[in-house]
Order: structure tokens, then C-alpha cells, then sequence
């Protein structure tokens, strides 16, 4: 129940302090960014598929790192930590009211405008006069979404748990973008030097246990967008990691002494 | 246990290594007001801290208003207001949002949210900054908002930390007499801590002094006056100057110390032995012109200074 009080809470000051509306903005952006500059698709793309998904491979972490670099940090730089902590309010329930408030923040606008891109690009023609690609079906399109939501979930958890530590706001969305490289295409060249060391050519027939960890790299995530069953498992690895560091954060921050400032 | 609102029991808190509270034991009857004096430092932020269950207390156990900090902290901050040092709110909500916030984290039944708030900002004088955001707020203002949530509770127990720091003088008034009015009115215990020492005496029944982590005394004050030098301060206050009541005076055995301030004389003597009527007698033999004569009370101030170690 408090953890709905959290929410409500936060996304009353989000939407005040034009957090949501920059956030809105930058997936806006993003997608006019696939859709309308030379970003686009490389000589190896198959359909309209690859330019977003390259793009936004990289943007949605940014996303997320963006909402909740000032999760904890941002309340101790303001002062407002010990003034709410020293209500009865848990703080896993401050903890996870923060990280859903932010998903809420992001995920339906992301979900709606990625929706939209979809329906934009098949009715204005765009991928036949502008890059002679043909659109993807639609249920491909929804993988993309899917995996790209989970990404963002991914990092607004990782970055709530950093900012747990980060002395500013600053430091801890810097911090968070180090987590970032699995997404960059260097993250994708490891994964191909490491491959050529053990021999392996393709993610298919790999043990799922190294599928689960491979899930935030973004050239499998890019895999996983061809085969289903693959796209599956890197969501649901996304959704059990996501897990995992919000239960360890809440652990985390229910022992920690918070040094408030003065 | 019952009898008392905060009872503390060998408290410590280290950080690195710097021990910040050191085994502190206190007790603080309910209804009463309490006063944590001491330099910076000196520990009295930790013990706050540790005593509303914002930090983890090394060692040692505090019980407030019947509830274990380390084992029950929800029900220790649903039972207590806390004032920091320097309240922060959010700045993008109204008073009225970051009142009603605080209610819907404590619980508060719905239907009495509205009166609590009114009832809370009608105390601190801040009816009329009901519908204003809290980013606009002064020190002062912001003092006072702290105060009301506060309240918002319905607290057992109040704990204000420097509530007056970095106030302005009508500010700081302002604010003692809140405090005072709230202890009449609402019969909370309060625990303060504070370096403005004549806030402390008018506020607090009894006060503990703190040194490096230590708590070095607890006492009324009345009691540290009397108990914590073996010296009395006399004044003499004469018509006009007299030297010959000075050289007079310090000939006296018990007498320690004479400070000569023209028509004002102020006589430090050993407390074994009464010297009032000896001194008072050399005074009139030396033909003094006495407009009064009497015991000048050392201020929390002396007391403290006297107790701590300083640097």
C-alpha cells in the first residue's frame, strides 16, 4: 500500500519537473532519429527491423539510467531521505515505489510510440521510397518492443541500485552508463572475439544458462529478434536479472546507513 | 519502562574509527523535556538518529515510547515527530500535498487527514501557505513545516534537532514559543538538542551534556549549576567604584578570584565555607556604597564549558 503512495508520489513530481515530458522527447526523438536521418539500415538489413533496433539498442538503456540515476541519491543531494525515512514507511516500499513509478514513466510511452513508428513507417511509405526495405510483420515488431522494454526495466533497476551508492546524481547515471557497453556495438565485438576463441559461430544451440547471461548483450537481444523461443528467454532473463537486483537493492538498502546530509 | 518515553541503555555507534556514541545511558520521563548539549561532534545528531531508528545502533538498546529502535522501528516512527537539523521537502509539492504524503505513509485514516493538516498548520501559522508550493518556502517557513509534519502523527514523543539553527531572532522566538505552547497543549515529551543554550534552559526540564561520543552528565539544571564546580560567582554591585573593597576582598582566604569591573565587582569563592557574610562585611567596613549583593548563577554556557574537554 505505500509502496502506491511512493508511486503516486513520484510521478506527481516527475511530471512537474518535466522528467516524464524529457523522457517522452528523447524516445520521440529516438524514433524520428531512425526514421529520418542516415542511422538507418546497413547494407546486411533484412527489413526496417535493424535501424531500430541498432538505435534503440542503445537508447533504452539511456532511458532507463535517465529516469533513476536520482533515485536514492537525488533524495539524499535534496535532503528529503531522512525526512521520509523517518516515517514508517519500509524502504523496499520506497525502493520499489520509485522503480515502478518510473517504469510507468517509460514503458507505455515506449510501448505507444514504438506502436505508432510501426504504423507511421508501413503508412507513410518510408521504407520503400526511403530505404527500399520491406516492414516486418507486426508480431516481430512487438518482439522488438518487448525486449527493448525489458532492457529499460533492466536498467532502471541497475541504475536505482547504483544510485544507492553514487555520492551525486551525477556520478551515479556515469556510473550506470559504464553498464551500458553489452549494448554498444564493442560489447557485440566481444562476444564475436570470445566466439572465435571457443569456436562458435552462432548463439544457436548454446546452453540456456549462457543465453540467460548473453540477454543483455544487444547482439544477441538482435539475434533474438529472428526466433522466437530465443527472444523469449532473453526477455524473461531481462525480467529474473531486473528481479534479482531489486531484491538485492531492497536488501542492500534495508542494511545500509544512509549518511544524510546536514 | 512505563514511566519513561525514551530509555536508553548503553548506546554506541562507531564510525570508521571514530567512536561517535559511547556507551550512553539516559532516561527521559514522559511528559518532560530533555536537552542534548554539547560541542560539534560531540555526538548528540548520532544518538537523534540512532533513537528515531534512522541509523543502526552498534551496541546497547534505546526503547521509545515502548518500542525497541532496532526491533520495531516502523512502530517507533509511527509514535514519534522528527524535526532535522535542516528540514527538506519536495519543492514541486504544496504544503497541502507534502502534508497529506506524510499522513498517507503514517496511516492516517482518510477521513482525518484534512482536520490533522489544518489542525497542524492553524499551530505553526501556516494556514494562509496551505495551497503554496514548499519551494517558495524560508528557513523559517520551511522550520515550521517541519514542525507540522511532525505533529501530523499525534506524536508521544517529539524529537527537534537544532530546531532554531539558522533562524532569525524573531524566527528563533517564534519557534521556542511553539514548542513551549506544544508541551502545554499537547503534553509531548520533547528531546531536544541544540547549541543555543538559553533556548535549552527555557525549553528543557533536564539536560544531558555530550563530549566526544560521552554523555558527561545529565542533570537539571539547577543541579549542574550547584554540582558542577566546587566555586559560587557573587556579585557586588556598588554606587561607584572602590578599590579599597577589591584589595579588601581578595585578602579574604577562600577567595579565588576578584574581577574588578569598576562599580561591579564579580567574586569567585570556595563553596566549603559560606563567605556571603564575610564579604558583605569587608565590603561595608571599606565603606562601600552597596546598591545589591548575591549569588550570580552560571549560565549553561560556564556549565558546559566546565564539563567538556575542550581541544
Amino acid at each position: 500500500m505505500k509502496t502506491v503512495v511512493v508511486i503516486q508520489r513520484e510521478l506527481q513530481e516527475n511530471l512537474r519537473n518535466y522528467k516524464t515530458l524529457f523522457l517522452l522527447m528523447f524516445i520521440f526523438g529516438g524514433i524520428l532519429m531512425a526514421l529520418y536521418t542516415e542511422v538507418g539500415p546497413t547494407a546486411n538489413s533484412q527489413n526496417v527491423l535493424d535501424p531500430f533496433f541498432e538505435l534503440f539498442a542503445v537508447l533504452c538503456p539511456m532511458i532507463g539510467i535517465l529516469a533513476a540515476m536520482d533515485a536514492v541519491v537525488g533524495e539524499k543531494e535534496k535532503g528529503t531521505l531522512e525526512l521520509i525515512l523517518s516515517k514508517p514507511l519500509p524502504r523496499r516500499s520506497l525502493l520499489l515505489g520509485k522503480f515502478w513509478a518510473y517504469v510507468l514513466m517509460i514503458v507505455p510511452l515506449l510501448v505507444a510510440e514504438l506502436i505508432v513508428a510501426y504504423f507511421w513507417a508501413q503508412f507513410s511509405g518510408i521504407s520503400q521510397y526511403r530505404w527500399q526495405l520491406p516492414m516486418p510483420p507486426f508480431s516481430q515488431w512487438l518482439t522488438l518492443v518487448a525486449i527493448v522494454s525489458c532492457v529499460s526495466l533492466f536498467f532502471i533497476a541497475l541504475t536505482t541500485l547504483i544510485s544507492m551508492f553514487a555520492p551525486t546524481t551525477a556520478t551515479s547515471g556515469l556510473c550506470a552508463l559504464i553498464f551500458m557497453a553489452p549494448a554498444h556495438p564493442l560489447g557485440g565485438e566481444f562476444l564475436r572475439q570470445v566466439g572465435l576463441r571457443l569456436n562458435i559461430s552462432s548463439f544457436e544451440g548454446l546452453p540456456l544458462a549462457v543465453k540467460f547471461f548473453l540477454s543483455v548483450f544487444s547482439k544477441f537481444q538482435k539475434f533474438a529478434l529472428t526466433s522466437p523461443g530465443d527472444a523469449l528467454i532473453c526477455c524473461l532473463s531481462l525480467l529474473s536479472m531486473t528481479i534479482v537486483v531489486l531484491l538485492l537493492s531492497s536488501w542492500i538498502f534495508e542494511r545500509q546507513n544512509v549518511a544524510f546530509k546536514n | 519502562m512505563k514511566d519513561f518515553a525514551v530509555s536508553v541503555q548503553d548506546l554506541s555507534k562507531r564510525y570508521g574509527s571514530l567512536q561517535a556514541v559511547d556507551n550512553v545511558s539516559f532516561q527521559v520521563k514522559q511528559g518532560t523535556s530533555f536537552g542534548l548539549l554539547g560541542l560539534n561532534g560531540a555526538g548528540k545528531t548520532t544518538t537523534f538518529k540512532m533513537l528515531v531508528s534512522l541509523i543502526r545502533p552498534d551496541g546497547g538498546t534505546a526503547h521509545v515510547a515502548g518500542y525497541d529502535v532496532v526491533k520495531e522501528p516502523m512502530q517507533v516512527r509511527a509514535h514519534i515527530g522528527y524535526v532535522a537539523e535542516n528540514p527538506a521537502f519536495y519543492t514541486r509539492m504544496t504544503t497541502q500535498e507534502t502534508l497529506r504524503y506524510i499522513c498517507r505513509l503514517l496511516e492516517v485514516p482518510s477521513q482525518d487527514q484534512n482536520q490533522r493538516i489544518d489542525s497542524a498548520l492553524e499551530l505553526v501559522g501556516l494556514m494562509d501557505k496551505k495551497h503554496a508550493y514548499v519551494g517558495g518556502y524560508s528557513r523559517g517557513m520551511r522550520h515550521r513545516l517541519g514542525l507540522a509534519q511532525a505533529l501530523l502523527s499525534e506524536p508521544q514523543v517529539l524529537f527537534l534537532d537544532e530546531p532554531t539553527l539558522g533562524l532569525d531572532p524573531l524566527g528563533a522566538k517564534n519557534m521556542r514559543e511553539l514548542i513551549l505552547r506544544l508541551r502545554q497543549e499537547r503534553e509531548v515529551t520533547v528531546l531536544m538538542s541544540s547549541h543555543v543554550l538559553p533556548e535549552v534552559e527555557s525549553i528543557c526540564d533536564v539536560v544531558g551534556i555530550f563530549d566526544h561520543g560521552r554523555l558527561v552528565a545529565i542533570d537539571t539544571i539547577e543541579n549542574l549549576r550547584s554540582t558542577a564546580s566546587d566555586t559560587m560567582n557573587l556579585e557586588l554591585l556598588m554606587i561607584q567604584p572602590n578599590e579599597e573593597v577589591v584589595q579588601a576582598l581578595q585578602l579574604i582566604p577562600g577567595v579565588k578570584l576578584v574581577e574588578n569591573n569598576g562599580a561591579r565587582i564579580v567574586i569567585k569563592a570556595a563553596k566549603e565555607n559560606d563567605l556571603r557574610p564575610r564579604i558583605l562585611q569587608e565590603a561595608l567596613n571599606n565603606n562601600a556604597q552597596i546598591l545589591s549583593f548575591g549569588l550570580k548563577e552560571s549560565s549553561l554556557e560556564d556549565i558546559l564549558l566546565r564539563l567538556v574537554q575542550t581541544p
